[in-house]
């Protein structure tokens, strides 16, 4: 990988395009490097030829600099770690999985001690009582799981995030490679003709992550990761593939301009399907609010004078 | 009355260690949650980008971060709702035991001996 | 510089004619050293060497594209062992025009004229009283001169023929 030096290679590519446009107009380089006019066009002829050209590729460095300064995928490490910190906190029942990655979350066994908090309340009566332990207390480990869920969405959308940048880095650097060989060939007698993977187009994969709803029914709510660590997910996109050929130095810069075109709208769609996928979880999870979250307990805002009361209350001792 | 005193500060005892310990630490769980979960605030520069690659911040970004606020908000109200149903259980606890002196002792004698008693025992 | 600048410079081809009296290796882009069988040298003729230099061109050549075409493999992380049959009118007369190209080279002292039409057919000379006049390893360097400028010439032509054709 040497993403680091796309800029570097950005400049080799302008120097080796004007080298290999000057020769196809006769030039010969010297072993120094220093370019010699064929005889006929006279020295100011020749200077003018070697000021034109190198304007004509004087954008080259300009086409690579927005890519050399793409995020880097290392950067959202601590938004993951984050996610994940969460989800060890929120992982409760039997084996406890990343619904999009499939690894285990060990559980928190903390959460058990609401078995605890509903054996105290066994022998209190009062409304108050009762419905915290009907709408809080038994749906605990459902409404814990969906939320552990939705955690674990957001999670997937950081991967798929980082995935994008990991692909879109080692893509760039290989239009610059490729680009870089195309000239370097320019000379030879063969033919130029070569093939860019766009893996990055194939970095964000669906995978279903399931919520229960009203005690029972199950939903999958629309999540992505990142294609190289999703369980189950549907076939992943093929990387779009881009057959390219150049048999002059101009017909190589545009088709590298072609290629880094392609890297942009392809890192643009893979973002959407994260955009798409987080719109619509957050779009269920604003509707269905009531099955990730308990509505406030009376309980919770009991007071004194009415904490034994029968209807806010524990009601009869 | 149904109940002896000595039953009845044994339920007040298990009623203020529900809201006294295990309801608390549960919310702390759900709070360390959320807090991790708006803590990721603080990386969401690595989403910058220059203006030819959908800059500053991408499509990702803003639905990404409202989801995230969403869930945030969820898990916090979670933390709170335990920790004011466990300020409940305990606060119970005192206004019943005000009415047996009795139960109140058996409450306080409870305390005391179980001082050890993890929430999960 | 890139991995396939890198390849085709630290390039090393080796060929040999069939009999073994004279072996080539090409260094690089254009450094072309001979050896002979000992002994073969001096008493062979002109007619000889100009015969058994052809067919050590032509082997020496195929070694050099089979290198390169490993080189350009791995510069471009695919597998590339040749080109497809040109079916666009110009990559069809870009053919046509490159097979009928003819690159020359000539020895410092012109004892030596070496020339190639489209990389295929090769012609080579040596001034009658060569063997008797100079000794192998003069004979070697002479060789050398003129395949250096030989490659220098083809490559300089098909710059020119690509950008006449698809420039």
């Amino acid at each position: 990988m040497s993403y680091e030096q796309l800029m570097q290679h950005a400049a080799e590519i302008e120097r080796l395009a004007v080298k290999g446009a000057l020769e196809q107009k006769g030039f010969v380089y010297d072993p120094h490097g220093n370019p010699h006019a064929p005889t006929d066009i006279g020295e100011q002829g020749a200077q003018d030829i070697i000021d034109m050209t190198a304007k004509q590729f004087s954008d080259v460095q300009s086409m690579f600099s927005p890519f050399a300064s793409m995020p880097d995928p290392n950067a959202f490490g601590g938004m993951r770690d984050d996610m994940l910190a969460a989800m060890r906190e929120l992982s409760t029942g039997q084996t406890p999985t990343d619904p999009i990655t499939g690894l285990g979350v060990e559980a928190n066994i903390t959460l058990d001690a609401m078995g605890g908090v509903g054996d105290a309340l066994l022998d209190w009566h009062g409304k108050a009582a009762e419905t915290f332990k009907l709408n809080f207390v038994e749906p605990f480990d459902s409404f814990t799981r969906n939320q552990f869920m939705l955690v674990a969405i957001l999670k997937g959308g950081i991967e798929a995030e980082q995935e994008i940048w990991k692909n879109a880095r080692a893509n760039a650097d290989k239009i610059a490679h490729d680009a870089i060989t195309a000239l370097e060939h320019m000379g030879d007698c063969g033919k130029n003709d070569w093939t860019m993977l766009f893996t990055v187009g194939a970095s964000v994969a669906a995978v279903g992550a399931t919520v229960v709803t009203g005690g029972t029914a199950i939903i999958a709510l629309t999540a992505v990761g990142a294609a190289s660590q999703v369980v189950a997910a549907a076939a992943p996109d093929d990387p779009p593939k881009t057959q390219f050929s150049g048999e002059t130095a101009e017909a190589v810069i545009s088709q590298v301009r072609e290629a880094l075109s392609t890297l942009a709208s392809e890192i643009r769609k893979q973002e959407q399907k994260i955009a798409s996928a987080m719109t619509s979880c957050s779009s269920y999870v604003v509707a269905h609010r009531s099955s990730f979250v308990a509505a406030r307990p009376t309980l919770a805002g009991a007071t004194a004078s009415t904490v034994r009361d029968s209807q806010s209350g524990l009601g009869e001792a | 009355m149904s109940k002896s005193s000595d039953e009845l500060g044994a339920e007040l005892y298990e009623l203020w260690f529900a809201g006294e310990r295990r309801l608390p630490a549960i919310a702390e769980e759900f709070a360390t949650a959320a807090s991790r979960v708006g803590g990721s605030m603080n990386g969401e520069s690595a989403f910058w980008r220059p203006s030819e690659l959908s800059g500053p911040y991408g499509a990702a970004r803003g639905p990404w971060v409202s989801f995230r606020d969403e869930v945030y908000d969820i898990l916090k109200e979670t933390a709170d709702n335990l920790d004011l149903t466990g300020e409940a259980l305990s606060l119970a606890a005192r206004e019943y035991a005000k009415t047996d002196r009795a139960a109140a002792a058996k409450l306080e004698q409870l305390k005391h001996q179980n001082a050890d008693v993890q929430i999960l025992d | 510089m890139g991995v396939l600048a890198d390849r085709l410079d630290s390039m090393h081809v080796r060929a040999a004619t069939p009999d073994g009296t004279i072996s080539g290796r090409l260094n690089g882009r254009t450094d072309v050293v001979l050896t002979f069988a000992p002994g073969y040298y001096d008493k062979c003729s002109e007619r000889d060497l100009e015969r058994r230099l052809a067919t050590l061109a032509t082997l020496l050549w195929a070694g050099r594209m089979r290198a390169f075409y490993a080189a350009l493999s791995e510069a471009y992380e695919q597998t590339i062992t040749g080109e497809d049959r040109p079916i666009s009118p110009r990559d069809v007369e870009y053919a046509e025009l490159r097979d009928a190209l003819v690159a020359q080279g000539r020895s410092a002292d012109d004892r030596i004229t070496v020339s190639v039409r489209g990389m295929r057919e090769w012609n080579i000379r040596v001034k009658d009283g060569t063997v008797r006049e100079i000794d192998e390893h003069a004979f070697a360097a002479a060789v050398g001169e003129a395949a250096a400028e030989l490659i220098r010439d083809q490559f300089a032509q098909i710059a020119r023929l690509k950008n006449r054709v698809y420039g």
